[in-house]
């Protein structure tokens, strides 16, 4: 991934962003610009999506192009972060304002000047971080996206010392229901600690974007579990809001601009943030790709989860505007040598094999790992007490070290392919 | 497990229900102690018979009996693990 930022200007306001990009520059920014090639979508479509992040120039003349807004689109889809940077009045009603996020915005209408050329370079120096976002995915329900997610992840912190953050954003919050019993899930949707108070941009529901850096819940309690970061944002049952298609067009730029406002905090404490997903297409899964460096969809070897794959790729090129690169996409195996569930389930596991590997888009993207059946991968609530949540999964249970070996190394896997 | 002191098997007994590490059920074990008796000074134990060799240095069996007893109370009032419908 590239760490320029791009500038990007209609050619009416050439003069405004040339003053700009020499006051960035002095300070140590480096910005290429991105205008002509506002008119190609061809041209600029690579240089968007691999950009570190992008400043739109926002007066009438942005307000009023296709090009600023493919491009500002692209970014947003895309999780390229977007600073706007504000050289004249646009109409509040317009698009781009509606799109952008106000709370980053920099105003350059008095002029170029130190305080904002400070302010905008804080900004930008603010949007990285090295935290990778990896949404758990597939259309087909049923495929073990939650419970994998879970499993594999707190693999990869026990067995690697990696640091996590799940992020619960289906509407069924079974992640979420997974780690905590009744009576904590209660305490923190009452405190408005969950991810429906960060998408809600006002009202009594809504958390204070400061209180993002807060939200998570610690999974590893213990205080022998060591440094590395185990941590929950949950999720509770009134996310169904956002599958319906109800709320207004600011309300939902709103919610999509909270939201990254999240992950950019995540990213500067974690590895990796690991966004479960809800089996279908809302605007909750356009949040999860749009935010994702890494998307995993779980299949198993059976042959409805590879309908759900193929709407899955269908989807996210609807979403991203673009076509997926393979090493931005990883497909997982998920229960293979079940011969309790098939007598043929060898079988099973190399036709699904061999049919995904022989896609000409999913074939590279199959993982050679794969995750055994295993009683132990089963969201059957426990009848005793986990008091540290990171005890209720596999890791920690009763699963057979074929199983917890299977998961240390299909989660390594798929953090080596998305940190590369 | 010390086959030798009854009351370290008593309390794991009392402690089964928990899902962790002998270390955590020590942990929790002494929190729970030190929430009982401002006296208490917090310390770390590889697993249960550690820690209640420890405590009964400085507390009766009975008082490190009730001990375990509050917190598995605590612990099924706080993590009940059932859903209810409303």
């Amino acid at each position: 991934m590239s760490t320029a930022n791009l500038l990007a200007f209609e050619p009416a306001d050439a003069s405004a962003a040339r003053e700009l990009a020499a006051a960035l520059s002095a300070a140590g920014v480096e910005t290429r610009a991105l205008s002509d090639e506002l008119a190609a979508p061809e041209a600029s479509t690579e240089a968007v999506v691999t950009a570190g992040a992008i400043i739109p120039l926002l007066t009438p003349a942005a307000a009023a192009s296709d090009g600023m807004r493919r491009a500002v689109s692209l970014a947003l889809a895309n999780g390229r972060p977007v600073v706007p940077v504000l050289a004249a009045d646009i109409a509040p009603e317009s698009w781009l304002s509606v799109a952008v996020d106000h709370d980053l915005l920099v105003d350059i209408r008095p002029g170029v000047t130190g305080p904002a050329v400070a302010e905008l370079a804080r900004a930008l120096s603010e949007t990285t971080g090295k935290g990778r976002v990896v949404a758990m995915l597939n259309i087909k329900g049923g495929v073990g996206k939650t419970v994998l997610a879970a499993n594999l992840f707190t693999a990869a912190h026990l067995a690697a010392n990696r640091s996590i953050a799940f992020i619960d954003l289906d509407p069924q919050h079974n992640l979420t229901q997974y780690f905590l019993p009744p009576a904590e899930r209660n305490r923190i949707r009452a405190a408005n600690q969950t991810i429906y108070s960060v998408l809600v941009g006002s009202g009594p529901s809504a958390a204070e974007r400061e209180a993002f850096a807060r939200l998570a819940v610690p999974l590893n309690r213990s205080k022998r579990a060591g440094k590395p970061r185990f941590e929950l944002i949950t999720g509770d049952e009134r996310l169904f809001e956002f599958t319906l298609d109800n709320r207004s067009e600011r309300q939902r730029a709103e919610a999509f601009a909270r939201f990254h406002a999240l992950i950019q905090v995540l990213r500067t404490r974690v590895d990796a943030i690991v966004i479960d997903a809800n089996p279908c297409a809302t605007f909750l899964t356009r949040l999860a790709i749009a935010a994702a460096d890494h998307i995993v969809a779980p299949v198993r070897p059976e042959k409805y989860s590879l309908t759900g794959l193929n709407m899955l790729e269908h989807v996210v090129t609807e979403i991203r505007g673009r076509r997926l690169k393979p090493d931005e996409f990883s497909v997982l195996l998920n229960g293979v040598n079940d011969r309790v569930r098939s007598r043929a389930g060898e079988d099973a596991d190399a036709a699904t094999r061999a049919e995904i590997s022989a896609a000409p888009f999913f074939g590279s993207s199959l993982l050679p790992e794969a995750v055994p059946y295993s009683g132990a991968l089963k969201a059957t609530p426990s009848d005793r007490y986990a008091v540290n949540p990171i005890n209720v999964t596999a890791m920690m249970r009763v699963a057979s070290r074929e199983v917890k070996a299977s998961l240390a190394g299909a989660a390594a896997a798929i953090l080596k392919r998305a940190e590369a | 497990m010390s086959a030798r002191d009854p009351l370290a098997a008593e309390i794991a007994a009392l402690l089964a229900p928990i899902l962790a590490p002998a270390a955590e059920k020590a942990d929790l074990l002494i929190e729970e102690m030190c929430a009982r008796h401002k006296t208490c000074e917090a310390f770390e134990a590889r697993g249960l018979p550690a820690a209640v060799r420890r405590l009964r240095a400085r507390y009766t069996p009975a008082q490190i009996r009730a001990a375990a007893k509050s917190l598995m109370a605590r612990l099924a009032r706080e993590h009940d693990p059932r859903e209810r419908v409303t």
